[in-house]
């Protein structure tokens, strides 16, 4: 079902291996993504209110830590560690569940599986932004990817 | 400025309110509300019995006003606030859109603190209806009141919340009872053991809220002794002074040689302090959270 | 329940709520009658950064609904503040322009405008409105005209039943979504602690006065400094409302207020249909599109089956697995609705 996304891990692996791997080059990756998929789709004010903060994405199950920073309303990677405005941390299934919209952020917040540090208010903001936002086909290419990967193993 | 004594927002002892309001005859107040406005299962004193201190203390010179229920549900309610609504004797203050409308065209009125009149729109409309003044709600800063003034009709007078624990909610629900793990049903009327409310602590130790059956209250107590020449210049014509169990007759002598300029205001706060049951607030006045204490910052 | 055979009532409505256009189509595809939403300012009592809806999004909005035989409300439900009376006049003449159709409103004075400058604008009372009893709902129907009420949740099955017994306007109730233990509209407790409130600015608990902290006791939430609760590694952290909050009473830590729980009323359907409530409400505009979208369908679900057939209907698990799963705090009560507590 749907609202009860069973709790999936990535092998013990991967996470050995992703951690052992360099930051930056998965950060360039994924704010060159975000540029190519959201940047055009966040309202201008909604960038212009990130515009200078840090965000870290902590995959917890691969081991990977995604940093970027919003400037001149453009995503561009981290490698710093610098004090982010706010950290998210959660395994790669939900995540991906997340982003095909098949999980319910808030029930994955009062579940701890999405565990949210920093200010509320920007929180809240990209929550709301990325709920706004319509992107069906990579959303189908998600739901499809995660339909291969199969069911849970809990 | 008048002075007036709140509703009794608590539930005290029959013998205990009746020793209140006769002390409450010789204190240097012009009006005082009388009747239960919080719970309906309370029943120390009906409604012939807040007439009858109603007479007494009409009788020793007080504007006597009766008060409705703030929050109507069962039938039971409808028929106790039109027997307050249609007490023949004085004037009414409602609580409530069903209260108003019982009252509306049949003479004047108090638009009471639970009506939210947050705009001269809705003002207007009651004052068509007959309301000839109105009590802020609480969450109303001075600034806020001085422009509902600023456009309220002709003859309105504007009520404040100027000392006293501010009733900050309602519910369905008895948080005393549940406390003390009984229904609500079931009560036992525990509520008479706080006469000043049933303190809730924050899991730190601050004082923040008390609990009065199914009204919820700040722990502090607003006190606006130090703010009077700016609520007279924001339009206020009442302030409201809300009962408490112990030396409310010398909160209102300070809040009457204050409003008599016998008293600075800063001498009036100061001996204000030992008579109040907690801290004080007015950050609503202010427009800030109500929990904080501006005067005091000031003073600092 | 009466005996005596009645008259069929009419199926009732389907209200939902959505706080971004993906969760207005969400709530279309999935069958509801109305969806409810608010413009991007304190008009609305979800008042939230990137939430709600610009004229370009409802036109659309309005125009996706109306194709697919839904219609679409506008919450104008706070209360105007001094000084800025204009802009909720505005809101009014702007709902009425892109052609909602109806407004749900609280203040009187607000009320008054709507029927006076659009008389042919459905004007519906906001639960904001704190209307607890038929003759506070009458009032807004004489001197207005609403054509529907939505009732506080504080009220017990028997005390709605009463209610819409005695007056001429629809009556819609709250069937799923966040519980509030106080009366609508009479709650200050937020503007206590942070100096906002939903009369005042359409929310409680802004998320700007809100603190996340680790400290060697747990997890701790604060709203504007107060400490609302702490969590151990067990517990399911919410949203830190006050009336959600632990606190102490005489050396002994609980919820004073409630535990942290949802409404979910699947099980009075029948009942609720057999009065004649004419709508359900489902709250949430701040939730996500998936939760619009698991709620709408679960809910247009059980409305089919208890229109069909109110004697046989049955509260299926496979909904309450869904809508347990998006509920806040994992468990559902009847609220109010049902009385343990009374």
């Amino acid at each position: 079902m749907k609202s009860s996304i069973p709790v999936r891990k990535l092998p013990a692996p991967v996470g050995a291996i992703g951690r052992r791997l360099p930051r930056l080059p998965a950060s360039i990756a994924f704010a060159t993504g975000l540029n190519l998929t959201l940047r055009r789709k966040f309202p201008a004010d909604v960038l212009d209110r990130l515009e200078g903060h840090t965000f870290v994405i902590v995959v917890e199950d691969a081991g990977m830590e995604l940093r970027f920073r919003v400037r001149n309303r453009r995503f561009v990677p981290v490698a710093r560690a610098t004090e982010p405005v706010l950290r998210f941390r959660a395994v790669a299934w939900d995540y991906a569940s997340l982003a095909a919209r098949e999980a319910d952020p808030d029930t994955l917040f009062f579940n701890r599986r999405l565990v949210v540090e920093g200010d509320t208010e920007i929180a809240l903001l990209v929550k709301n932004t990325l709920d706004t936002i319509d992107i069906p086909r990579t959303r189908g290419i998600l739901k499809r990817a995660m339909r291969v990967a199969g069911p849970a193993r809990g | 400025m008048k002075l007036s004594l709140g509703p009794l927002l608590y539930y005290w002892p029959r013998e205990a309110v009746l020793a209140f309001y006769r002390e409450a005859a010789a204190w240097p107040v012009d009006t005082v509300y009388l009747g239960e406005t919080v719970c309906s299962r309370r029943r120390e004193l009906k409604l012939a019995d807040w007439l009858a201190i109603g007479e007494a203390l009409a009788a020793a010179g007080k504007e006597v006003v009766l008060s409705t229920y703030e929050l109507i549900e069962s039938d039971a309610d409808l028929r106790t606030m039109h027997a307050v609504a249609g007490n023949g004797a004085f004037r009414v203050e409602a609580n409530d859109m069903a209260a108003a409308r019982a009252l509306s065209g049949k003479g004047p009125f108090v638009a009471g603190p639970f009506l939210n009149v947050y705009n001269a729109g809705t003002l207007a409309l009651l004052a068509e209806l007959g309301a000839t003044r109105w009590v802020a709600p609480v969450e109303l800063s001075r600034e806020g009141i001085s422009a509902v003034v600023a456009e309220a009709p002709a003859g309105m007078e504007t009520e404040i919340f100027a000392y006293g624990r501010l009733p900050l909610a309602v519910s369905a629900r008895c948080f005393t009872a549940r406390y003390n793990n009984l229904t609500k049903d079931h009560c036992e009327f525990r509520c008479i053991e706080h006469p000043d409310g049933l303190a809730l602590d924050t899991q730190d130790g601050q004082h923040f809220l008390v609990l009065n059956g199914v009204q919820t209250q700040s722990a502090s107590v607003q006190s606006l002794v130090s703010e009077l020449g700016p609520a007279r210049a924001a339009g206020a014509n009442v302030l409201r002074l809300s009962p408490q169990s112990r030396r409310m007759g010398d909160v209102v002598a300070v809040f009457r040689e204050a409003l008599d300029g016998t008293l600075a205001p800063r001498d009036a706060a100061a001996r204000l302090a030992p008579l109040m049951p907690a801290d004080p607030c007015d950050g609503y006045w202010h427009g800030q959270p109500g929990i904080l204490n501006l005067a005091k910052e000031v003073a600092a | 329940m009466n005996a005596l055979p009645q008259p069929a009532p009419r199926a009732m409505k389907l209200v939902c709520p959505a706080g971004t256009p993906p969760a207005l189509k969400l709530a279309v595809d999935n069958g509801a009658d109305d969806v409810y939403l608010g413009f991007k300012d304190e008009t609305n009592a979800r008042n939230f950064a990137g939430l709600n809806f610009d004229d370009k999004s409802i036109r659309e909005g309005i125009g996706y609904a109306h194709r697919k035989g839904a219609q679409v409300l506008v919450a104008l439900n706070t209360y105007p503040q001094p000084g800025t009376w204009r802009k909720w006049q505005a809101a009014v003449d702007r709902a009425a322009d892109l052609g909602v159709d109806a407004v749900i409103v609280a203040d009187a004075g607000l009320l008054a405008y709507a029927a006076k400058a659009h008389p042919q604008l459905r004007l519906h009372l906001s639960v904001q409105g704190s209307a607890t009893s038929h003759e506070a709902i009458t009032f807004y129907h004489e001197h207005f005209g609403i054509r529907r009420a939505v009732l506080p949740r504080v009220l017990s099955v028997e005390q709605a039943e009463k209610v819409i017994a005695r007056t001429p306007v629809e009556i819609e109730v709250f069937g799923f979504g966040s519980l509030s233990i106080m009366v609508e509209g009479r709650c200050a407790l937020s503007s206590y602690a942070t100096g906002e409130s939903p009369n005042t600015h359409g929310g409680c608990s802004p998320a700007k006065a809100i603190r996340w902290q680790q400290s060697p006791r747990g997890l701790e939430s604060r709203l504007g400094g107060v400490l609302i609760d702490r969590f151990g590694e067990e517990d399911h952290p919410g949203y830190p409302t006050l009336c959600r909050g632990r606190f102490v009473v005489n050396g002994d830590t609980y919820y004073p207020f409630e535990e942290p729980t949802s409404l979910n009323t699947l099980e009075l359907l029948p009942r609720l249909q057999a009065m004649g409530v004419a709508a359900i409400k489902i709250e949430g505009r701040q939730r996500s599109p998936v939760y619009v979208e698991t709620v709408t369908r679960v809910w247009r679900e059980a409305l089919d089956d208890c229109a069909r057939d109110r004697e046989r209907f049955r509260v299926k698990p496979a909904w309450q697995a869904a809508l347990a799963g998006i509920s806040e705090g994992h468990q559902c009560t009847l609220g109010a609705y049902h009385r343990p507590w009374k």
